[in-house]
């Protein structure tokens, strides 16, 4: 039996918060459908066990996880022969800094909405985590600290994910101008 | 601070997480080296680009579903 308060909880958590749980979703998942999903199950699972939050996680820390992980689930889930990439392999910074500039085309630069498609497109480059460490820090705009506190990982290991997403998705689109170009 | 030591820190330091000598060491450098400031440039330009990202909206019928999940209504 699950008692009403919680269930008061997630209702207003529901309606504050539901759109930027569907986008943290969404930005891992890359898939609507998967992220949806992944949103109801997260959903799901708070009112099912309503012992997992009690403790220093606020409800919506702790449903910000949850969605985190189940939309990592269903991407394992629908991609089971195909190994999610890693999230430690070796960072060629260097090599990834050689990539031309995406803003060394003046024309480019200022057609903010092209960017902005090439860049949710772009996301594709980087593995789920660095994808959910991206939409918390650089779209949603939260602090490293909240970020890591969301993810369940500490600030050294959000900052490294987030440097990675970052210059993996400058190269990405960097090249990608580079190539329209010729 | 070499080029690829100070492209490993960049977000360190633009998060406000290096100390101050690495600070000074990061600054020293970029301000003699044209390439690693452009990268600098970019990955700041790549943050404000992000914060105009239009916010993806839950669903209706996903929003409705879920309503009626913590309602306890049946399906
Ligand atoms: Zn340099």
């Amino acid at each position: 039996m699950v008692d009403a308060p919680l269930r008061d909880a997630l209702a207003h958590l529901l309606r504050d918060e539901g759109d930027r749980l569907f986008g943290l979703a969404l930005r891992v998942t890359r898939d609507p459908d998967l992220a949806r999903d992944a949103v109801q199950s997260a959903f799901a699972a708070a009112l099912a066990s309503a012992d997992g939050f009690r403790g220093d996680a606020a409800l919506s820390t702790w449903l910000y996880r949850i969605t985190y992980n189940k939309a990592v689930d269903a991407l394992r889930a629908r991609a089971r022969e195909v190994p999610l990439p890693e999230d430690d392999e070796p960072l060629d910074a260097p090599g990834l800094a050689h990539a031309p500039s995406p803003w060394a085309d003046p024309e480019r630069a200022l057609d903010g909405r092209r960017l902005r498609a090439e860049l949710e497109a772009a996301l594709i480059e980087l593995t789920p985590l660095q994808r959910a460490v991206f939409d918390l820090r650089e779209v949603e705009g939260l602090p490293t600290s909240e970020v890591a506190t969301r993810l369940g990982l500490g600030e050294g290991a959000v900052r490294a994910q987030l440097h990675r997403a970052r210059l993996r998705l400058r190269a990405r689109l960097g090249s990608r101008s580079a190539k329209e170009e010729r | 601070m070499n080029c690829e030591e100070l492209l490993t820190r960049l977000t360190d330091y633009s998060e406000g997480a290096a100390d101050a000598d690495l600070c000074a060491a990061i600054e020293r450098h970029l301000r003699e080296c044209t390439n690693c400031e452009g990268v600098r440039a970019d990955l700041e330009r790549l943050s404000r680009l992000c914060r105009t990202c239009d916010p993806p909206r839950l669903p209706d019928d996903a929003r409705a579903d879920i309503e009626r999940l913590l309602r306890g209504d049946p399906r």
